[in-house]
C-alpha cells in the first residue's frame, strides 16, 4: 500500500523528479567518461611512456576530486528530493505508518532512482565518450590509442560508487527525516534564518580571509621547484581557507555594509534580493567555497593541459636535424625537393673493398655540422657548428649521424684528409641531412620518407633522437596531457555546476513563501524574476570568479615548466563561461519554476 | 461618506466547465464607507478567503464587480493589479509573513522601495509609523529576535506604512497569545479612530469581531446578517454578538 502511495507521490511530481533525475544521470554519466579513462590501463600505457611516472598521480587526484564533487552533487540532489517528499511522508506518519517502514521507504526510493539514473547515464557515457573522445581527437589533432568507449571495470566502479553513495544518502535523508518533528514535515515552514552576529568580528575574518588569499596567491607567483612540497602546502590550503573565509564572512559583511547604503538598497527587490544573498552566502558558505577551488582546478587542468601544445613549438628546436637519410633513391630526393621547408645537404663518402668507409675532412670543413644547445634560464635552444677537430675525430654528436651510413659490412669509419680520400679505391655513396624549419606541417610527409629507406640498426637510433621522431613523441605525450586536462575540466565545471544547481532547487520549497508574500505585496511577477535572476546569478558568479583569480596565480607554479603558462588562457575561460552560463539560465528556468509556481500570472 | 470599497454581485466558481464545478461565492454585495473599520466573520467554507482572496486582487471574480477607491477592479491588467496592490491595499496576515532574512525596518520599508519612494522619505515613513506602533526600538533586529506579538505589530506597519486605502487584515490575531491579540487589536482600534485607517478584517473569533464597528455574516457564499455596534461600547458590543451567534446557531 505504503509502495503504491509511494509510487502516486512520485507521479505527482514527475516533473520535479524529471530534473533530480537528469542531474543524477548527468553525474553518472561524467564519472563513467572519466572512469573510462582511468580504468583503462592501456589507455596510458600505448599514448604516454615518458609521463607514465606523473599519469598515475594526475587520475589519482583527479579521481578523488571528482569522488568528493559526485559525492556532494549527490548529498545535495537527494536533499533536494527530500524537500519535495517530506510533504508526502509527513502524510503517511499521519496516516499510521510507521517511522520504520518511512525509513525503508526512503532508502528505496533513494536506490532505487540512483540506480535507474547511473544505468541511463553509463549507457550515455558509453555513447558519449565515443563521440566526445573522437570529436576531441579530430579537433586537437591527435592520435591516441586504446580510447575504448566500452570498458567493464569502469562500469563496475561506476555503479558501485553510486550504489555506495545513493545508500548513503538515503541514510543520511532519513536520519533527517527522524529528526524532523510531524508537525515541521506537514508544514512546509520557513526556516528560521540564523543570524549573523558580531558584525566586528566578522569584518576581521573577511578580512583575514583576504590576507591569506594574497598570502597563497603571492606564494604560488614565487613557487620555486625546491620548496614545492611546502609551498604546494601553503598554496593548496591557503587558497582553501581564504576562499572559505571570504564566502563565510567578506561578501556577507561587504553586502551588509551596501544594504545600510538606503540610497542605492531602497529600490524595486534590491532590499529582498541583498537580503536573500546575504543569508544564502552564509547558508551556502562550504559549497561556494568548493566549487571556487574546484572551479580553478578545472580551469587550471584545461589550460595546463594546453599549455603543453605551447610547448610543441618550443620542443620543435630542440633538435637541428629533421631527419638522416643513411640510404637516398631518386625517389626520395624528389620527395624531398617538394617540402618547400626542408634544407637538405648532401654529404659523399667512399666504401672500399675492406668494408671501411672513409669521409673527406675538406667537405665536412664547407659544409659544417651543427650542434643544439640549451639555455635553461631563457629556455631557448641556439645551433652551434660542431668543432671541426671534433667532426675529424668522429666524436661527440657526430659519432651517431656518421654512423648511420654505416651497416653489418662495414668494419671501420675514416675521416681523412682531401688528398687521402681521392686516392681511395671504392664506391662513392651519399648521404642526406634534412632539416625541416616546419615540421607541425611536413612531419607526416618526412616520416614517409624515412620509411623509403632500409632501416637498418643504425639508421632507426640515430632517426630516434632527430627531429620528426621528437616531435612525434612529443604530440604524443602532449596530446594526451591536454586531453586528459580537457576530460577533466569539462567534467569538473559539469558536475560543480550541476552540484550548485541542486543546492539552490533544493532550497526553493524554504523561498516560496517568500515569494509569494512579495507577489501580495505588489511585486510584480517580472521583478520578481529580475530578483531571482540577480541573486543566482551573483551566487554563480563569486565562486566562478574567486576560481578564475585562483586560476590566474595558480598558473605562476608552473613558470618552470613552461615560457608562458598563461598562453592561450582565453580559450578555457570562454569555453568555461559558455557552459558555466548555460547551467546558470537552466538554474534560474528551474527554480523560478518552482518558486513562482502559483503566482505567475502573467 | 464616501464608499472606499464597493462589492457588486461577485460569484466565484471553481472548476472548468463540463467538470463538477463548485460554487464558493454565489452573489455577493455589500460596501464599506471610507474610516469604517468592518469585520467579516463566517465558519470555515463560507467563503471567507475567497472573497479576501479576490478583494486583494490575489484571485479574480468569475462574474460581477468590485471597486476600491473608486478604481474598478474588473478590468485591471495583471501588471496593473500589481501596482495597485502595492499602492491600495495593507496586508496583515495570521501568520505575519514576515521575510526572516531583512531587519524589522528594512520589512517595513519593502512596500515603499516596491511603489519607488525616494530613500530619505522612505527612513522618515518608517520611523513614523514605527513610532505610531511602538516598535522604534526593535527596528534594527531581525523577526526572529522578537515576539509574535511585535512581530504582528511590525506587520502592521508593514501594512499601513505606505497609507493604503484600506487595510485587509486575514486573521490577524490567529497566532497570537491572548495578551498579544488584545494589543494588536487595541492599535488597530486606535489607527482607525485617530487615523482613520478604513479597515477590512476576516475573521471567526468574536473577540476580535467585537472590535468593529460593524460586523458583516458570510454564509454559503452570501452575506447574511449584518451587526452594528452604534453607540455600544466593546464589551456590550461582544456580548451581543455572542448572542446572536448563539441565536443563529439554534
Amino acid at each position: 500500500m505504503l509502495l503504491r502511495l509511494s509510487l502516486t507521490g512520485l507521479q505527482r511530481r514527475f516533473k520535479d523528479y524529471a530534473v533530480l533525475f537528469s542531474g543524477l544521470v548527468i553525474a553518472s554519466m561524467i564519472f563513467y567518461m572519466f572512469m573510462s579513462i582511468s580504468a583503462n590501463p592501456g589507455f596510458y600505457k600505448a599514448n604516454v611512456s615518458m609521463g607514465a611516472r606523473l599519469l598515475p598521480f594526475i587520475f589519482g587526484f583527479g579521481n578523488v576530486l571528482l569522488a568528493i564533487v559526485t559525492f556532494f552533487y549527490l548529498i545535495y540532489a537527494n536533499s533536494f528530493m527530500l524537500s519535495m517528499r517530506q510533504h508526502d511522508y509527513g502524510m503517511f506518519l499521519t496516516l499510521g505508518a510507521k517511522r520504520g517502514k518511512i525509513s525503508i521507504l526512503v532508502v528505496m526510493e533513494t536506490l532505487v532512482t540512483g540506480l535507474a539514473a547511473t544505468l541511463v547515464g553509463i549507457g550515455l557515457g558509453i555513447g558519449l565518450t565515443g563521440v566526445v573522445s573522437q570529436l576531441l581527437l579530430k579537433q586537437l589533432h591527435l592520435d591516441l590509442t586504446h580510447l575504448n568507449a566500452l570498458v567493464p571495470a569502469a562500469i563496475g566502479y561506476t555503479l558501485l560508487f553510486f550504489i555506495v553513495v545513493s545508500l548513503l544518502a538515503g541514510l543520511w535523508n532519513v536520519q533527517k527525516l527522524l529528526r524532523t518533528k510531524l508537525i515541521d514535515l506537514l508544514h512546509e515552514k520557513q526556516k528560521p534564518v540564523k543570524l549573523i552576529k558580531h558584525p566586528v568580528l566578522r569584518s576581521l575574518e573577511g578580512i583575514s580571509g583576504l590576507v591569506i588569499l594574497a598570502w597563497a596567491y603571492y606564494t604560488m607567483m614565487h613557487f620555486k621547484v625546491e620548496g614545492a612540497k611546502v609551498e604546494f602546502t601553503i598554496a593548496f590550503f591557503g587558497t582553501l581557507i581564504g576562499s572559505w573565509l571570504l564566502f563565510n564572512a567578506f561578501f556577507s559583511t561587504l553586502i551588509g555594509w551596501i544594504m545600510n547604503k538606503h540610497g542605492f538598497t531602497y529600490k524595486g527587490l534590491r532590499l529582498f534580493t541583498l537580503g536573500q544573498l546575504k543569508f544564502r552566502l552564509n547558508d551556502f558558505t562550504q559549497i561556494l567555497t568548493i566549487t571556487s577551488v574546484l572551479f580553478g582546478l578545472a580551469l587550471g587542468a584545461v589550460t595546463v593541459g594546453q599549455n603543453f601544445r605551447s610547448e610543441q613549438q618550443a620542443a620543435t628546436k630542440s633538435t637541428y636535424y629533421s631527419l638522416v637519410i643513411a640510404h637516398p633513391t631518386d625517389k626520395i630526393k624528389q620527395k624531398l625537393a617538394k617540402l618547400d621547408h626542408a634544407k637538405v645537404t648532401t654529404y659523399h663518402y667512399k666504401l672500399d673493398a675492406k668494408g671501411t668507409i672513409y669521409f673527406n675532412r675538406k667537405e665536412f670543413a664547407q659544409k659544417r655540422l651543427y650542434t643544439v644547445e640549451f639555455h635553461p634560464k631563457s629556455r631557448t635552444y641556439s645551433y652551434l657548428k660542431m668543432p671541426l677537430d671534433q667532426v675529424y675525430r668522429m666524436e661527440g654528436d657526430s659519432t651517431l649521424i656518421l654512423g648511420a651510413v654505416s651497416n653489418s659490412q662495414v668494419r671501420q669509419q675514416k675521416m681523412v684528409k682531401e688528398a687521402a680520400y681521392k686516392r681511395v679505391k671504392g664506391q662513392t655513396a651519399t648521404f642526406l641531412l634534412v632539416r625541416d624549419t616546419d615540421l607541425a606541417k611536413d612531419y607526416q610527409k618526412l616520416k614517409q620518407i624515412d620509411q623509403m629507406q632500409p632501416q637498418t640498426e643504425n639508421v632507426q637510433a640515430v632517426n630516434s633522437l632527430m627531429g620528426v621522431s621528437t616531435y612525434e613523441m612529443i604530440i604524443d605525450l602532449i596530446g594526451s596531457f591536454e586531453f586528459m586536462g580537457f576530460f577533466l575540466g569539462l567534467a569538473f565545471l559539469a558536475m560543480l555546476a550541476s552540484t550548485l544547481m541542486f543546492k539552490v532547487l533544493s532550497q526553493a520549497t524554504n523561498d516560496r513563501p517568500r515569494y509569494q508574500m512579495l507577489f501580495k505585496l505588489g511585486a510584480q511577477s517580472r521583478s520578481l524574476k529580475r530578483s531571482i535572476a540577480w541573486e543566482l546569478g551573483i551566487l554563480f558568479v563569486l565562486p566562478g570568479l574567486v576560481g578564475a583569480v585562483d586560476v590566474l596565480f595558480g598558473l605562476g607554479m608552473f613558470k618552470s615548466m613552461f615560457q608562458n603558462p598563461w598562453y592561450g588562457i582565453w580559450l578555457p575561460f570562454v569555453i568555461f563561461a559558455v557552459l558555466y552560463l548555460l547551467y546558470y539560465l537552466l538554474t534560474i528556468k528551474l527554480y523560478q519554476k518552482l518558486v513562482l509556481r502559483d503566482y505567475q500570472t502573467d | 461618506m464616501t464608499k472606499i470599497l464597493k462589492v457588486e454581485q461577485i460569484t466565484k466558481t471553481y472548476g472548468k466547465k463540463g467538470q463538477k464545478q463548485y460554487q464558493a461565492l454565489k452573489g455577493l454585495s455589500f460596501a464599506v464607507e471610507e474610516g469604517e473599520f468592518t469585520a467579516i466573520m463566517g465558519a470555515s467554507g463560507s467563503g471567507k478567503t475567497t472573497l479576501l482572496n479576490i478583494l486583494s486582487t490575489l484571485d479574480r471574480p468569475t462574474s460581477g464587480k468590485v471597486e476600491i477607491g473608486g478604481k474598478d477592479l474588473s478590468h485591471l491588467k495583471n501588471k496593473e493589479m500589481a501596482d495597485f496592490r502595492s499602492q491600495s491595499i495593507g496586508f496583515i496576515f495570521q501568520d505575519f509573513n514576515l521575510l526572516e532574512n531583512l531587519t524589522n525596518r528594512q520589512n517595513i520599508a519593502l512596500p515603499l522601495t516596491l511603489r519607488g519612494v525616494s530613500a530619505s522619505r522612505i527612513d522618515k515613513l518608517v520611523d513614523e509609523i514605527a513610532a505610531k506602533l511602538e516598535i522604534s526600538a526593535i527596528l534594527d533586529k531581525y523577526p526572529v529576535e522578537v515576539s509574535g506579538g511585535q512581530k504582528q505589530r511590525i506587520a502592521a506597519a508593514r501594512a499601513l506604512v505606505h497609507s493604503p486605502a484600506i487595510l485587509l487584515a486575514d486573521e490577524p490575531t490567529g497566532a497570537l497569545d491572548s495578551h498579544s491579540a488584545r494589543e494588536l487589536l487595541n492599535i488597530m482600534t486606535l489607527l482607525n479612530e485617530r487615523d482613520g485607517v478604513t479597515t477590512l478584517m476576516v475573521t471567526h473569533d468574536p473577540f476580535s469581531a467585537s472590535f468593529a464597528n460593524r460586523i458583516l455574516f458570510i454564509k454559503d457564499g452570501k452575506i447574511g446578517e449584518e451587526l452594528v455596534k452604534g453607540e455600544l461600547d466593546r464589551k456590550a458590543f461582544y456580548h451581543k454578538l455572542i448572542e446572536h451567534l448563539g441565536t443563529e446557531e439554534e
